[in-house]
């Protein structure tokens, strides 16, 4: 542990300005300038910036940082102890591709929750198999008026057709999500992006380590600085399961629904059941998709906007360095 | 973050020009093989042109599924069109005796056939779906003359690229390329389920593309025109009155 007034003196070449609780750090600079082993570790030390109002544990924690380089082959999160290998500057907290596909991936599904709801109001109704119109019973119906008379609604309109430009939008998205994922997919097999940050450890797969997860969420704990550097078990749960299940399952039962495609690729459609089958569960999916977007910014919100959105958006990350840091 | 090196930064131009070179290569091949949508140029139509282009490249060929007698839809659903006028009417009441089809543009025997004389073809039969793009389905049986038969009946020249088809509807028309145009599932359909075409599903005639949407499945037929070029026809310059109307041109998905 080192005071902030050591570090002060130690390292005059970073800047640190002390303001109403808030200390910054100006790591850059630090790093530039400092060129002894020592000093470029402490450098390493201030790579953060402390937030003494959020729920760290008060102004006197703040001041003080643990000295643990990342380690880029650390791996999970169970396993804490980290050596000092070689100095180098810290990585970010997500990595620069992480960050851009994350970006655009919001993007594109954003595109197609619009376009898709649009073009799920021509026909608000949903049916299992291969066949379903209007004169079939469907399972799931919206009860929602819709863009077309030819639909019994119960509504005395009907809403403006909107599925020109919503179909064109929704299959350019489609290739931009597609492109992005694998992009994303390819990326994070090669640089063990997902063996790192997604994949649950072992050791926290037990009953008793994710029951007390489960636990802390429901109690609405704050999430604690650890989280700051890296994804808790029920995370990469749910990043797993929406990564590797939810959305090639929506791109599968996407491509069920193209003639076309079918034509080619018959069992694409005949695996899931048929083609209404595949619109329903692309609507299923879709729902799931919204719920965790859902849980995801009210996680968000609730760990902090700001520095969490500045992570996924400049690589930073602002909490005291208690865990090893992980790329990506 | 790392920093940026002499070497990042050459690899990194190095990949860019690969890449741009690259679209622009695989732009012209697309170009040279026909695999350009018409309306690509549209607004979000570059995920059309992909869309289109893949589809081709992955299974120009392929057969739509074809089902069983057992999966005919019971109850089939056709969407209402716009009255079809006192015309319509009349040669309806005459059982279409005097309907006509109409073939022209880049054939060697431009030709006006006639209901019977199109009955008269050798006919094929398929068990396919139809989808519209709202969502819904159906399956039934459909029988009718291949519009390969049809082309070369007419002599249609080496140069054609499409075939531009039209409604007795006036203003309804679309295209299609040569992949779906000789497809053998592609049919001037003159039955369905058994029974001549009824008028609500598109009788007498009714182009029955069975790897698109049902908007390229033409209702009340009456004429084709073999082309290589779709854009001049119609206001919009997309190759169809439902591009021109604001939907894709190519309707495989």
């Amino acid at each position: 542990m080192l005071s902030l007034e050591c570090l002060r003196l130690c390292l005059p070449s970073i800047r640190i300005r002390t303001g109403a609780g808030r200390i910054v750090s100006d790591p850059e600079v630090g790093h530039k300038r400092a060129c002894s082993p020592r000093s470029r570790l402490l450098a390493h030390a201030l790579f953060f910036e402390v937030e003494s109002s959020n729920a760290l544990g008060g102004p006197l924690r703040n001041m003080s940082a643990t000295l643990r380089m990342p380690n880029r082959d650390a791996g999970r999160r169970s396993d804490p102890k980290t050596a000092i290998q070689s100095p180098e500057i810290l990585p970010a907290r997500h990595a620069a591709l992480v960050r851009l596909t994350h970006w655009l991936t919001a993007l594109a599904f954003l595109a197609l929750l619009v376009t898709g709801g649009e073009i799920v109001l021509s026909h608000p109704r949903f049916y299992w198999g291969e066949t379903g119109n209007v004169n079939t019973r469907p399972w799931l119906n919206l009860h929602l008026p819709s863009s077309r008379n030819t639909v019994p609604t119960g509504y005395g309109y009907v809403l403006p057709d909107q599925n020109g430009w919503s179909r064109y939008l929704h299959f350019e998205a489609a290739w931009l999500l597609v492109a992005t994922g694998l992009l994303y997919v390819i990326w994070g097999l090669f640089h063990g992006h997902f063996r790192r940050n997604v994949f649950p450890a072992r050791a926290d797969l037990t009953v008793k380590k994710c029951g007390s997860s489960i636990l802390s969420h429901l109690r609405f704990e704050r999430p604690g600085p650890e989280d700051a550097w890296s994804y808790n078990v029920l995370q990469r749960i749910t990043y797993l399961v929406v990564i590797f299940v939810l959305f090639p399952l929506m791109i599968w039962t996407g491509l069920a629904m193209s003639l076309a495609f079918d034509a080619a690729f018959p069992a694409t459609v005949t695996l899931l059941g048929g083609h209404q089958t595949a619109r329903s569960l692309h609507f299923v999916v879709t729902i799931l998709i919204l719920l965790f977007m859902i849980v995801h910014l009210c996680m968000v919100v609730f760990a902090g906007f700001l520095t969490r959105m500045r992570a996924m958006i400049t690589g930073r990350v602002v909490a005291p360095r208690e865990c090893p840091g992980r790329e990506g | 973050m790392s920093e940026i090196t002499r070497r990042k930064l050459i690899a990194t131009g190095l990949a860019t020009a690969a890449g741009a070179t690259g679209v622009v290569f695989a732009a012209k091949l697309a170009q040279r093989h026909g695999l350009i949508a018409p309306d690509a140029g549209v607004r979000y139509g570059t995920g059309e042109a992909l869309t289109y282009a893949a589809q081709r490249v992955l299974g120009s060929h392929a057969n739509a599924r074809e089902f069983s007698r057992s999966q005919i839809s019971e109850n089939p659903f056709a969407n209402e069109v716009d009255p079809l006028g006192d015309e319509f009417k009349r040669l309806q009441d005459a059982g279409f005796v005097d309907w006509r089809l109409k073939v022209d543009g880049m054939a060697a025997r431009p030709t006006t056939f006639s209901l019977a004389e199109i009955r008269s073809f050798p006919s094929s039969s398929q068990i396919t779906m139809i989808g519209c793009e709202e969502g819904w389905t159906y399956i039934a049986e459909w029988t009718g003359v291949p519009l390969s038969y049809i082309l070369d009946r007419v002599g249609a020249s080496p140069h054609v690229r499409y075939v531009v088809y039209r409604s007795f509807q006036h203003g309804w028309w679309e295209s299609i390329d040569m992949s779906d145009a000789l497809h053998p599932q592609t049919l001037v359909a003159t039955g369905m389920n058994g029974t001549d075409l009824p008028v609500p599903f598109g009788g007498p005639l009714r182009l029955r593309v069975a790897r698109q949407l049902g908007y390229k499945n033409i209702k009340y037929l009456n004429q084709l025109t073999l082309t290589d070029n779709p854009k001049p026809f119609g206001k919009g310059g997309t190759g169809g009155s439902s591009s021109d109307a604001g939907y894709a041109w190519y309707a495989g998905i």
